[in-house]
């Protein structure tokens, strides 16, 4: 684990998925030993990738359902326009 | 008396709601974007994200706005689709309480009835009495009580008269304040665009702020999702005035449908933008109002108090059409006597063709309620309870009630509409044009599971008042049930036994 020395640079000792990188840091440690501001960086970029996803689901599912709707308002319009001309030509 | 003959032959609009058994009393002058127009003011994004923006940012901080949002437009939008479905099948003015009715009797359609009811007038006090809190300091009045109910008042008032002398005048207005919202948020993001500093983008993720210390911070980011679904409210009042709507089988299911699309993607811009102007995100959440106070630290407050005016017309506009859609409501359901008094209330002005005496029914009601509310208030000081309550604490209440008020509403008849087609009672014959065919049961499904969770969600700690107060209502609707309507309410009632009569009665208004 690593640990806070006072008057020194935080030195990484452990390996941590979401560190990649090392550089003197004056912030506590978390309970799995990684800094906290590391950690908070970490979870805004999935937050972000998340966020993306999920915006991108909106979309996509506003898109599916109105399409979906307008196919049927289509198929009556036709069906409609159908029984017009069968009864114009009577 | 000569009986008047049909002057026309009915088009298809009023062919349709003759087979409901319905005149056309009410002038159907209203086309599809005034249709969109009224919803997308309901829902009015300025209003609900601006006044309730604390609510989230204090619950759970920039994420409630980057996540919350987008993740409450995905289910309201299954939501908007199957309550659009149901107002193409059935195109009346009842819309939610004649859905219920039809698909599972009197019973079922009078507490939907009642349900949207208390929701509805719960938004029209909600909104007029919040646009009354913001307009009477712009105007240099002191913030009393009195100075606030003087101007609730004449907000009301205005409404009231507006909605009396007529739906075209109401539609232009509705009309106007779709672009007015579309502008007010463009002006809003493209001021803070180029003149503000803002922070990166991922900090839109900032995932550890809250305020709320008594819970977990998926519990307390929960609870910030009233903010973006009390915003998603109301837009029932496409299906409500479709009886004033030209092609209305298909015009109205788009305006339910498009005006929580569009208010999604333009409420998530003018959120992000906003969130990403915070300088100071904890004095930001501690602001009276941390909207209106971003914008003065992000671009000065002359332009703070600028926006604070555009929020408060939009307020205007959203009330405006609130009371439309509740006094539609309030007619269709007296129509079919489900009122008390309800001859009175079923009434529609010759000159005007809009249900007059429900208009001012409505706006009676919408102001009782805030009366109520400080009348609580002052006698729990007067008689000195252990913790008296205070009006801050009550008014977030009424808006938890007119969000579960109008969810269950919505939730009750795409429920009854489920249990009708497992029965076989509802095949898709019955479906309207704007039909999602196959994917109708799962998107109802989802629906009422999204509604279910709100329900749940908005009563849970620290919502606990509004979950009393709404129960309360809930026993006293049950006991009104079991008093004044068991038995006695038939559910609709056609107003006529032929189609000839309907054309008569028709032609009876218009002379």
């Amino acid at each position: 684990m690593g640990r806070m020395v006072k008057g020194r640079a935080f030195r990484v000792k452990f390996t941590c998925f979401l560190l990649r990188e090392r550089r003197p840091h004056k912030f506590s440690l978390n309970r799995r030993g990684c800094p906290s501001s590391y950690v908070e960086s970490r979870m805004e970029e999935y937050g972000l990738i998340i966020g993306a996803a999920l915006l991108i689901l909106v979309s996509l599912c506003a898109w599916a359902l109105g399409a979906k709707a307008n196919a049927g308002v289509q198929r009556f319009r036709s069906e409609h326009h159908e029984s017009f001309s069968r009864r114009a030509t009577r | 008396m000569n009986d008047p003959a049909p002057s026309s032959k009915p088009d298809a609009d009023r062919q349709t709601l003759h087979q409901f058994g319905y005149a056309q009393q009410l002038l159907r002058d209203m086309g599809g974007f005034s249709n969109f127009a009224i919803s997308f003011s309901i829902i009015s994004i300025l209003t609900g994200a601006v006044t309730l923006y604390g609510v989230g940012l204090n619950a759970g901080g920039p994420v409630v706005m980057s996540i919350g949002w987008p993740l409450v437009t995905f289910f309201v939008l299954f939501v908007a689709a199957a309550l659009a479905e149901l107002a193409s099948a059935i195109p009346t003015s009842g819309a939610l309480y004649h859905w219920a009715s039809l698909l599972g009797g009197p019973s079922w359609g009078w507490f939907t009835a009642w349900l949207n009811l208390v929701g509805l007038v719960a938004t029209i006090a909600g909104i007029d009495f919040g646009c009354a809190q913001f307009i009477t300091p712009l105007l240099g009045l002191e913030g009393t009580n009195a100075n606030f109910f003087i101007v609730f008042g004449a907000i009301l008032l205005s409404h009231a008269i507006l909605n009396h002398i007529g739906i075209r005048v109401v539609a232009r207005l509705n009309d106007f304040s779709a672009i007015y919202h579309v502008i007010g948020v463009l002006v809003v993001v493209g001021a803070l665009a180029f003149f503000a500093p803002k922070q990166p983008v991922p900090w839109l993720f900032t995932k550890t702020f809250t305020t709320v210390t008594d819970f977990p911070y998926w519990f307390a980011f929960l609870g910030g999702l009233l903010q973006a679904q009390w915003t998603y409210t109301g837009y029932d009042a496409s299906a409500h005035t479709i009886e004033e709507t030209k092609n209305a089988r298909i015009s109205a299911p788009w305006g339910i449908y498009l005006s929580v699309a569009v208010s999604g993607v333009f409420g998530f811009i003018m959120l992000a933008f906003v969130t990403l102007a915070i300088k100071d995100l904890g004095a930001a959440a501690s602001a009276s109002n941390p909207f209106i106070y971003i914008l003065e630290q992000a671009l000065g407050s002359g332009f703070g108090r600028a926006v604070l005016w555009v929020v408060t017309i939009a307020m205007w506009f959203c009330g405006l059409s609130c009371v439309t859609s509740t006094s539609r409501m309030i007619f269709a359901f007296a129509r079919d006597n489900g009122m008390p008094r309800s001859a009175l209330w079923a009434g529609v002005s010759r000159k005007y063709r809009t249900p007059a005496a429900a208009v001012w029914l409505a706006v009676a009601l919408g102001f009782l309620l805030p009366s109520l509310v400080i009348g609580l208030v002052e006698l729990s000081k007067r008689w000195q309870f252990a913790k008296p309550y205070e009006f801050a604490q009550l008014y977030p209440a009424v808006v938890g009630i007119s969000t579960i008020g109008l969810y269950l509403s919505y939730g009750l008849p795409l429920w009854l509409k489920l249990r009708a087609i497992r029965q076989g009672v509802w095949s898709s014959r019955a479906n309207g044009p704007w039909s999602l065919g196959s994917w109708s049961v799962p998107v109802n499904v989802i629906a009422l599971s999204w509604i279910g969770f709100i329900t749940v969600l908005f009563v849970l700690p620290p919502n606990t008042l509004t979950g009393w107060i709404f129960g309360g209502a809930l026993a006293a609707l049950v006991v009104l049930y079991f008093v004044a309507a068991r038995g006695r309410f038939q559910g609709p009632i056609p107003q006529a036994k032929s189609q000839s009569e309907l054309l008569r009665m028709e032609a009876d208004l218009e002379r």
